[in-house]
């Protein structure tokens, strides 16, 4: 009897661990008094374009829908503002950090993939309240955005962004 | 009942060379905790200092953190006044200071050479570097350059090889000192710091290490952040300068750490030297104690006497270490990698080296006070 005792309360502790697990890790959970929905989708937009492929076919003003991994610096947020920079998903994970270590992508590579997602209000200018606490995401989270896309002459690429989704982690 | 406060006091006199060993074998211990102290407060008020929380870095994506190795295009500034408006600006003047940052081996005329910091400015640099103040001679000229404080102690010469109108020589140049400058002990101070247009041009280089510009004050860095991100072309990144030398601050953490290591060994070495003295104090004063307790003075009466003796001792051997630290220790130059410090012998590292001294005194005392008094009086009566 003892024994079942102890069972059941071991089960109930695995479960209780593992509901604090799965509740920490819902992409787009409302953790920060600044979340905000709004900007969240409920679903994954059709048929996103990668970050490269995105800066080698749109133009300046197109609706974009974009897909990639926030990453790209040891800090790819802005602080105090909804911003972040994008990296391609073919990217290994080390692009967020130093581009030096063997067998990561090189800064070059890196450029050649890598996009600013801004999310704008109503007059254009950039949400300030930071990205990480408006929209819930971490750095390395995989997301598709949609807006609109901003080139320059130099083939930069921002996307000035008004919709969000978190993809599970994998 | 207590003894009185002057037998411990008479006591001290009583044997005045072992008396006087003791307090200077204790001043050096605290004398020691004082400079480890001082270099740790030093090194963390240089940092503290330098960062202007006004002022914003932009420097290389690739440097990596470190500016020595930063390198960004020359048309930066330009396109950064043009696109921004963050800066701070009066008179039509953008207090944004381009720079051309690097270490270079530097010759002096007595034929002493060293690795010095040299800064390439503009005149923009002293608004936006708002500690920087000259004060000797005038800003430099072609040809000419203005000197920290604290080179002559990054280069390890003497103070007055760098007097106004003197020449050294880097980047294969001679250079004529206009004027020496004071930046409020920060790491500005060990540079030497030159016109921009003649740095580049014995450099052979035509870019920068970075953009210095100064917000308004309490002003939002976030615009600019902001375009290092969406030019992803010129690879830059935007640091406060506060947030640039907090990262240096933990960098050099592991400076510090062996620093308070020797504190605590040097304190440790303290503990045991303190105990020896004491133990060699009491162990000729047994027949004594054991005289005190026939007369009917209880243990910890004489226990609080030995005490007050170990205090008294390592409190004046505190106070004259304090005393010296001040007056042949604060300010002393001393040389790291990214520069130059001052030893800060301020309050906070007088108080902790005076308190590690006073609790140096209080556990040397204690175990060979329990020692001596844990012999029996008819035994410590007979000792000889």
């Amino acid at each position: 009897m003892k024994l079942f005792n102890i069972l059941i309360l071991a089960a109930v502790l695995l479960c209780l661990l593992g509901c604090g697990e799965s509740a920490s890790t819902i992409p787009g959970g409302p953790t920060s008094a600044n979340f905000d929905p709004k900007w969240i989708a409920a679903e994954a937009p059709t048929d996103p374009l990668n970050v490269g492929e995105a800066r080698e076919k749109v133009k300046d003003k197109q609706p974009i829908r974009m897909v990639g991994r926030i990453g790209g610096s040891p800090n790819p947020f802005v602080d105090g503002v909804a911003a972040f920079t994008l990296m391609d998903l073919s990217l290994p994970d080390c692009a967020g950090g130093d581009c030096s270590d063997d067998g990561c992508c090189t800064p070059e590579e890196l450029k050649r993939n890598l996009a600013t997602v801004k999310f704008v209000n109503d007059y254009g200018k950039a949400v300030a309240v930071d990205a990480r606490e408006l929209l819930n995401v971490d750095a390395k989270s995989k997301v598709a955005v949609e807006g609109t896309a901003q080139r320059d002459e130099a083939g930069n690429l921002v996307v000035l962004a008004g919709r969000l989704y978190v993809y599970p982690a994998e | 009942m207590l003894l009185p406060w002057e037998y411990g006091v008479r006591n001290l006199a009583r044997r005045p060379i072992r008396t006087g060993l003791t307090l200077l074998a204790m001043s050096i211990v605290v004398s020691l905790i004082l400079v480890a102290i001082g270099f740790i407060r030093g090194l963390e008020r240089s940092l503290e200092v330098s960062g202007d929380p006004d002022v914003v870095l932009i420097y290389s994506l690739t440097s990596e953190g470190n500016i020595e190795n930063s390198t960004i295009d020359a048309s930066v500034p330009d396109l950064i006044n043009a696109s921004l408006g963050a800066a701070v600006s009066r008179f039509g003047v953008i207090h944004s200071s381009p720079e051309l940052f690097l270490a270079s081996r530097v010759a002096l005329r007595s034929g002493e050479s060293g690795f010095g910091l040299i800064r390439g400015v503009t005149t923009t640099a002293p608004l936006v570097r708002r500690s920087v103040k000259l004060i000797e001679g005038r800003w430099p000229g072609t040809g000419e350059v203005i000197m920290g404080r604290l080179v002559a102690a990054k280069l390890g010469s003497k103070p007055d090889s760098f007097e106004i109108g003197q020449e050294i020589e880097f980047e294969g140049k001679k250079w004529k000192i206009s004027g020496l400058f004071a930046a409020d002990g920060s790491t500005f101070e060990s540079e030497i710091w030159c016109r921009l247009d003649d740095f580049q041009l014995f450099t052979k280089r035509q870019d920068l290490s970075l953009i210095a510009m100064l917000l308004p004050s309490g002003g939002n860095s976030a615009e600019i952040e902001l375009f290092c991100k969406e030019r992803v072309d010129l690879e830059l990144v935007a640091a406060r300068e506060q947030a640039y030398f907090a990262s240096l601050q933990e960098f050099y953490r592991p400076v510090r750490l062996v620093a308070w290591t020797i504190v605590w060994l040097v304190a440790g070495a303290g503990v045991f030297a303190g105990l020896n003295m004491m133990y060699g104090a009491v162990a000729g004063r047994v027949r004594e104690f054991a005289t005190l307790r026939s007369i009917g003075y209880r243990r910890l009466a004489i226990f609080v006497s030995l005490l007050q003796e170990g205090l008294l001792l390592t409190a004046a051997a505190s106070l004259l270490a304090g005393g010296l630290g001040l007056l042949l220790l604060d300010g002393l130059a001393v040389k790291f990698t990214m520069g130059a410090f001052r030893l800060q012998m301020d309050g906070l590292t007088v108080l902790i080296g005076c308190g590690i001294g006073l609790v140096l005194g209080l556990f040397g005392s204690i175990p060979p006070a329990i020692k001596a008094l844990r012999a029996e009086i008819c035994y410590g009566l007979k000792a000889i």
